[in-house]
């Protein structure tokens, strides 16, 4: 083993935290998954730590040796488990210790798991990253809650990384992080998975076919689709909608679809498993994203890759995800999006599938996600580390000069948690609940030992 | 065991994705030597895709961030004196519930009889008839006074054939009870009642619902419903009082007097503020002197209670809201939801 914690070759053994991953399916949970499985490749030791899903607990081995630790702990909102800020530091610990862990990295703001195990490496003295995934307000109560304790939790973080430039501007804002500290590395597509079929889809001449694929929720734009989708339908008579998921806002288009009597031309498949959303795709000419919020937008990077024109809103960071003759941006009003298709409409006779699938190996790939993703891990395990005053201050630093309630429960929690945790905690842990839990674990996780 | 199926299941599909990526990936060299190998250094722009940019690193801060921020873009400035009028129309809600309280307990004491309440009922009415006949301006046709006839002399008629079961209706409970669950109601019906109605003048929600067409939904449908808890709370406490009265007249009385004025009187103050704004002050300062008149035989505590809130809610509070102005800190960007500029219904 030599310097600075990596390996003899220059390697870094990490550990990944999120509530969210594999079963679960999403954007999360797929970075967090290719980003494993390319950092494998590259040599690194690459262990991912989650909550049980379902009976889904105790230690899974994924492809290429990827070890999955599911935290037998129950979620309790949204895939998250309960907040208890130290109750997970046993386990969290033994994995740290067990694997040789010599860097934490967490994903997203409001999974709790991730939190506590970077308050908890951070505290063993280990380097800590973290990626946030997703855009917040600051106005209503819930960002406002969420916000705080990711200046917190971010207080503590050796690097962090976001998945945009307006992601980074936000999370910046959010956390009061010196902007040098946060990196912007975006996500990626798997374009060997979606590649284009033009034998699925009909020529353009006889019909033309836009295919929306989200969960039909108000955040993503469902309603924005109910008033454009009739309208596209009376000014292009050859165009077919192929609408692909779920949700509560399923009603609505429904509603609309008999409303206008377009039966024959809006297609809603219902919820699309991720492993057909391919065969879905390559059904249509046109991927149509309406969202009205979003950090990235991987949905437009597998239409793309499969070859499709991408008709998306102009919100968040999805003007910066394709080069401008990719894409066509309209702002998140009814007119403007129909203006919008029709233009993309003029535009398909101009693109070609397969150089669009060939354009998007070149800009996107997960190995180069992986290899700047290195570089921060490079720039976290050189920073000089720091004691438990500074840190103390640097949590004093969270709290406003305005004091109030919430703040201050959530610094005297933290600083009395971390406290507690870097004197007695250790101690008690390495005398007691170690061997304890190795034996429980025995019995759990029986092929582990 | 089926766990173990689907893990296999789990596991062939992930050996397929990484046999597909291990193809691809044989490169090792840092992204930052590659990308000076790859070309000449070009401005840095705001997008992501392609790679890390030729000559930055992943985490360059451009002169453009936080370009697109906005600060304090919805924020309205408010100025003590506008706040102050403004304030005026609670304080004189607070004074009609104050003024009704003191005739309740003038009656449950016995000082006001049964006729005399009737009297001034009567009274009321007429000159609340009278501030709306003055201040709205469209015309009383005869169709319409008949339809109000009616519904006033269904109205009125239906508290005179309750008022026996009204009189009965809590003779279980003691009075502490009573009066502890009448001044909560009282609290409830002040906290939930629609003070727009009765203050702000209707052109400023008009321009409101012309700018927010999809919060204007809503927000009416907030109102309405606290503006009916409000209502209600303060029906049951008037009922509550009436049936601690000796005699069906004396419920029927004291019910039309609370209901007048917890039902009624919001409209003649809101056609009063619709009228001019100076009437409406006048109008609400004469009220909350004529309310302090009246509640300080009654008790001494009370009346500097009184005082106290009114100058509480006309006084302190506005000057708190200008104060606490300087810290309003709002922040709007690329990052936040878009709205929906249309109905959702």
């Amino acid at each position: 083993m030599g310097e600075n914690g990596k390996l003899g070759y220059g390697r870094y053994r990490v550990l990944m935290v999120s509530d969210f991953f594999y079963p679960n399916f999403g954007g999360v949970e797929n970075h967090i998954y290719y980003l494993s499985q390319c950092l494998l490749q590259r040599g690194h030791k690459v262990v991912v730590a989650t909550h049980a899903y379902g009976r889904r607990s105790g230690v899974r081995y994924m492809t290429n040796g990827l070890k999955v630790y599911y935290i037998p702990r129950l979620p309790f909102i949204q895939q998250n488990v309960l907040p208890t800020l130290s109750g997970s530091l046993p386990i969290i610990r033994t994995i740290l210790v067990r694997e040789g862990i010599t860097l934490v990295h967490g994903h997203q703001a409001f999974s709790t798991l991730c939190h506590e195990s970077l308050l908890h490496a951070r505290t063993m003295g280990l380097r800590v990253v973290f990626t946030d995934h997703s855009l917040y307000g600051f106005a209503d109560l819930g960002s406002i809650h969420m916000n705080k304790v990711l200046q917190f939790t971010l207080a503590d973080v050796h690097q962090a990384i976001c998945v945009s430039h307006t992601s980074k501007e936000n999370t910046v804002l959010r956390s009061g992080l010196n902007p040098e500290k946060v990196f912007v590395i975006p996500n990626a597509v798997d374009t060997a998975m979606f590649r284009p079929d033009p034998e699925e889809s009909p020529s353009i001449k006889e019909e033309i076919i836009i295919v929306v694929i989200s969960r039909l929720v108000y955040r993503k734009g469902a309603d924005l689709l109910v008033e454009v989708i009739p309208e596209v339908c009376r000014l292009y008579p050859e165009v077919r909608f192929i609408v692909g998921g779920d949700g509560p806002k399923r009603v609505r288009l429904e509603e609309m679809r008999e409303k206008h009597g377009l039966q024959d031309r809006v297609d809603m498949l219902g919820a699309v498993p991720h492993a057909d959303v391919r065969s879905v795709l390559v059904r249509g000419h046109i991927f149509l994203n309406s969202s009205l919020t979003e950090a990235f937008c991987i949905a437009i990077l597998e239409a793309a890759s499969c070859g499709l024109l991408t008709v998306s809103t102009r919100v968040g960071g999805v003007p910066e995800v394709l080069p401008n003759d990719m894409i066509v941006l309209a702002p998140p009003v009814p007119a403007e999006m129909v203006v919008a298709i029709g233009h993309a409409i003029q535009l398909l006779p101009q693109v070609d599938p397969f150089s669009m699938h060939n354009r998007m190996i070149n800009l996107y790939s997960w190995m180069d996600v992986a290899k700047r993703t290195e570089v921060v891990y490079e720039n976290a395990l050189s920073s000089e580390d720091d004691d438990l005053l500074l840190r103390l201050s640097r949590y004093e630093n969270c709290l406003d000069e305005r004091l109030n309630l919430c703040d201050e429960m959530l610094f005297e929690s933290r600083c009395f948690d971390c406290t507690c945790q870097c004197t007695l905690g250790m101690f008690y842990l390495d005398m007691y609940m170690t061997p304890r839990f190795l034996q429980y674990s025995r019995l759990k996780y029986q092929h582990l030992v | 065991m089926p766990c173990l199926g689907f893990s296999l299941r789990i596991f062939r599909v992930y050996v397929k994705m990484g046999a597909t990526m291990a193809e691809r990936c044989s490169q090792f060299e840092d992204p930052r030597i590659e990308c000076t190998k790859r070309g000449q250094q070009v401005g840095w722009k705001k997008v992501v895709y392609g790679g890390m940019q030729c000559g930055y690193a992943d985490n360059y801060m451009d002169s453009s961030f936080l370009e697109a921020m906005v600060m304090n873009a919805n924020v309205v400035k408010r100025d003590t004196a506008t706040v102050m009028v403004d304030s005026v129309g609670i304080a004189s809600h607070v004074s009609v519930v104050a003024l009704v309280a003191t005739v309740w307990t003038h009656a449950l004491n016995g000082a006001l009889p049964a006729s005399a309440l009737l009297v001034l009922d009567a009274l009321v009415l007429l000159l609340g008839f009278f501030a709306l006949l003055l201040t709205v301006k469209c015309v009383f046709s005869v169709p319409f006074v008949v339809q109000i006839g009616r519904n006033f002399t269904l109205f009125v008629s239906a508290i005179y054939v309750l008022a026996p079961v009204f009189q009965t209706l809590t003779r279980s409970i003691s009075s502490d009870s009573i009066w502890a669950l009448t001044v909560s109601l009282l609290v409830v019906h002040l906290f939930c009642h629609d003070y727009t109605f009765s203050t702000s003048p209707s052109t400023m929600a008009a321009s409101l619902s012309k700018d927010f067409p999809s919060k204007k939904t809503s927000k009416v449908q907030e109102t309405t419903l606290s503006a009916n808890v409000s209502m209600n709370a303060s029906i049951v406490a008037s009922v509550l009082i009436a049936s601690r009265l000796p005699t069906h007249l004396y419920v029927f009385a004291l019910m039309l007097f609370s209901l007048e004025f917890f039902l009624l009187f919001p409209l003649v103050t809101h056609c009063i503020r619709q009228r001019s704004v100076n009437l409406h002050l006048g109008f609400s300062c004469t009220l909350i002197v004529f309310t302090m008149g009246l509640i300080f035989p009654l008790s001494r505590l009370a009346f500097v209670l009184f005082i106290t809130v009114i100058v509480f809610i006309t006084l302190v509070c506005p000057y708190w809201l200008i104060r606490i102005q300087e810290y309003k800190f709002e922040i709007n960007g690329p990052w936040d939801e878009a709205k929906l500029c249309f109905d959702l219904d």
